[in-house]
């Protein structure tokens, strides 16, 4: 019944099934969806921590499956709307202590820039791999990412960038973070980026996929 | 116009690229000459020159329009760029905008429509209008707008979600303010209208809940709205130039195929010598290097740049179907790599002469 029940879970949130009302996918039409089924399963005491595992499997399936080729982008997005409607009642046991998250990705897109597709995907992808996610939103200017690393020490940063023309603001960033805090970790992504252009700036890693930049992450805090 | 006009052109080799911006931006106060027509036109003029141009495209300004709509719906100047109808909005809205749309424009649009005026006026040059299209601005007024596309694609009504009936409003503002930017242009002098459509593409829309039949999500949303705006360009004799640098699926190309555009120009995710399959042999395609990566040598060397060049002629020769080389997008400018990219350009369009 318990792994029934978190089965299920998984598939909720690989299969962007949010709650009972939410009309998607068609075929789950009128079923309890992750929102119920993660209060169900925590009701019946079944532990934070396995239900959280359910939830973060949905969402490393249907991540993989994206990287394939094989799910799009609404797909990823269905996921991770189900997946926080999970992540809502897991709150408490986050802030007791009880769940703990793998650390604390800062992203955000830089100052210039008001494209937000490719960072979202990412930080839900983030998120939904048991990390903690702070959103800066678009546009955001190098003091705003230097306010985010004092308030969450330890934290990884993430840069987005879709335009050619504001890859140059966030050579920026890194060279104001890098003086500040040298030893901050720093990911870039972006449609024209690449591995060369991350090194030539001094950024710590460059993923082309939101999946890879999950694995980056998870081996930074092997 | 003729068609033949196009396929003259592919049928010579000409190599074709988009940089209004590169020479733009070569200016002093580049931003005060967007609000100038005459000085825009020159620009215009000068960047087709540069490249021995015939048709002379403006800017690729795709952030005119969303300013234009906002400032007649009376919002802030400076929340315009930020801005996205985040709250459920009725279509009343649509009747303030009609309202004022024939009245009131901005200074930028004004000046756009100033300089095709003074390009059709003082040269030879074909003159190109320009727009964004409606999918893509309605992408960029919605905060999230791809769980409603996908939601609508899967029968969702506007009557049974507010997030889909905030789309169908929007598209329908967009189809608005276009097709008066559209009469615009062609009334200051443009005989072609490149529309820019770049978010009509697999990020936005799901594959996998594309259909073949009119009933389609990327029928509803995009081609039928293209199809009345053509209807306006037809009528006045202006050719449609497509344009969509996004990733698309052969579904997609085949799709926009239908709106039977004089240039179809695709981005760098679209191999060429494959589009072929699904494009009329009466559309010169046109595209596709990866300009976007020019600034970097690291990314992509001059040699690579050749490499691909000559490849692109090669396999486009191969199926005889009407091509021209080019940029898969407008060339922006990066600061600091004004000459890698200037470079990579010269060698793109060296490549087309050597075959010709």
């Amino acid at each position: 019944m318990e792994s029934e029940l978190l089965q299920k879970l998984t598939e909720c949130v690989e299969l962007g099934k949010i709650n009972k009302v939410s009309p998607f996918p068609p075929q789950m039409k009128g079923q309890d969806g992750a929102d119920e089924l993660t209060k169900q399963a925590l009701e019946s005491g079944i532990s934070a921590e396995q239900v959280l595992e359910s939830l973060v499997k949905g969402m490393s399936i249907i991540g993989d499956k994206f990287s394939a080729g094989k799910a799009y982008v609404p797909n990823m997005l269905m996921a991770a709307k189900a997946m926080s409607s999970g992540m809502a009642h897991l709150k408490p046991f986050f802030n007791s202590g009880e769940v703990k998250r793998k650390g604390t990705f800062v992203i955000g897109t830089v100052f210039g820039d008001l494209h937000d597709i490719g960072k979202n995907l990412v930080a839900m992808t983030v998120e939904g791999a048991g990390w903690e996610v702070v959103d800066l939103g678009v546009d955001v200017k190098p003091d705003k990412f230097l306010s985010a690393i004092e308030k969450n020490p330890g934290c990884v940063i993430g840069l987005s960038a879709l335009l050619t023309t504001t890859m140059g603001n966030m050579e920026m960033i890194v060279k104001e973070i890098k003086s500040k805090f040298p030893a901050q970790e720093i990911l870039v992504g972006g449609a024209p980026l690449s591995q060369a252009f991350s090194d030539k700036i001094g950024a710590s890693g460059y993923s082309p996929s939101p999946q890879g930049a999950v694995a980056l992450l998870n081996r930074m805090v092997e | 116009m003729n068609r033949s006009f196009y396929l003259d052109l592919a049928r010579k080799g000409s190599g074709m690229v988009l940089a209004t911006d590169l020479v733009l931006k070569e200016k002093a106060n580049p931003e005060a000459l967007l609000n100038n027509g005459v000085e825009l036109g020159k620009i215009i003029l000068e960047s087709a020159d540069r490249y021995d141009l015939p048709l002379a495209f403006p800017f690729m300004d795709l952030s005119l329009e969303k300013q234009w709509l906002l400032t007649l719906l009376g919002i802030e100047e400076s929340k315009i760029e930020k801005f996205h109808f985040d709250r459920n909005i009725d279509e009343s809205i649509i009747l303030q905008v009609e309202e004022k749309l024939e009245t009131k424009s901005t200074a930028r649009v004004k000046a756009t429509c100033d300089a095709l005026r003074y390009v059709a006026e003082n040269s030879d040059k074909l003159t190109v209008g320009m727009c964004i299209g409606p999918f893509s601005l309605m992408t960029k007024l919605i905060t999230e707008p791809i769980t409603p596309v996908f939601l609508a694609a899967m029968g969702e009504e506007p009557s049974d979600d507010a997030s889909v009936r905030n789309v169908e409003i929007v598209l329908q503002l967009a189809e608005l303010i276009i097709s008066q930017y559209i009469r615009m242009q062609i009334a200051a002098g443009a005989q072609a209208i490149c529309i820019c459509e770049p978010a009509a593409n697999k990020i936005y829309i799901s594959p996998d809940v594309m259909m073949e039949d009119e009933a389609d999500i990327f029928d509803r949303y995009v081609i039928s709205i293209h199809k009345r705006l053509k209807k306006i360009m037809s009528a006045h004799d202006v050719d449609l130039i497509f344009h969509d640098c996004g990733d698309i699926t052969p579904l997609m190309l085949k799709k926009i195929s239908t709106l039977h555009p004089v240039i179809l120009s695709l981005g760098s995710p679209v191999r060429l010598w494959h589009a072929v399959s699904v494009v009329p042999k009466d559309i010169v395609l046109f595209g596709n290097l990866p300009t976007k990566q020019f600034f970097m040598d690291e990314t992509i060397s001059p040699e690579r740049v050749e490499e691909l060049s000559n490849e692109l002629l090669v396999k486009m020769k191969e199926t005889g179907h009407p091509f021209i080389l080019g940029s898969e997008c407008d060339v922006l400018s990066v600061n600091g790599y004004e000459k890698t990219i200037q470079h990579k350009i010269n060698i793109m369009l060296n490549c087309c002469k050597h075959w010709q």
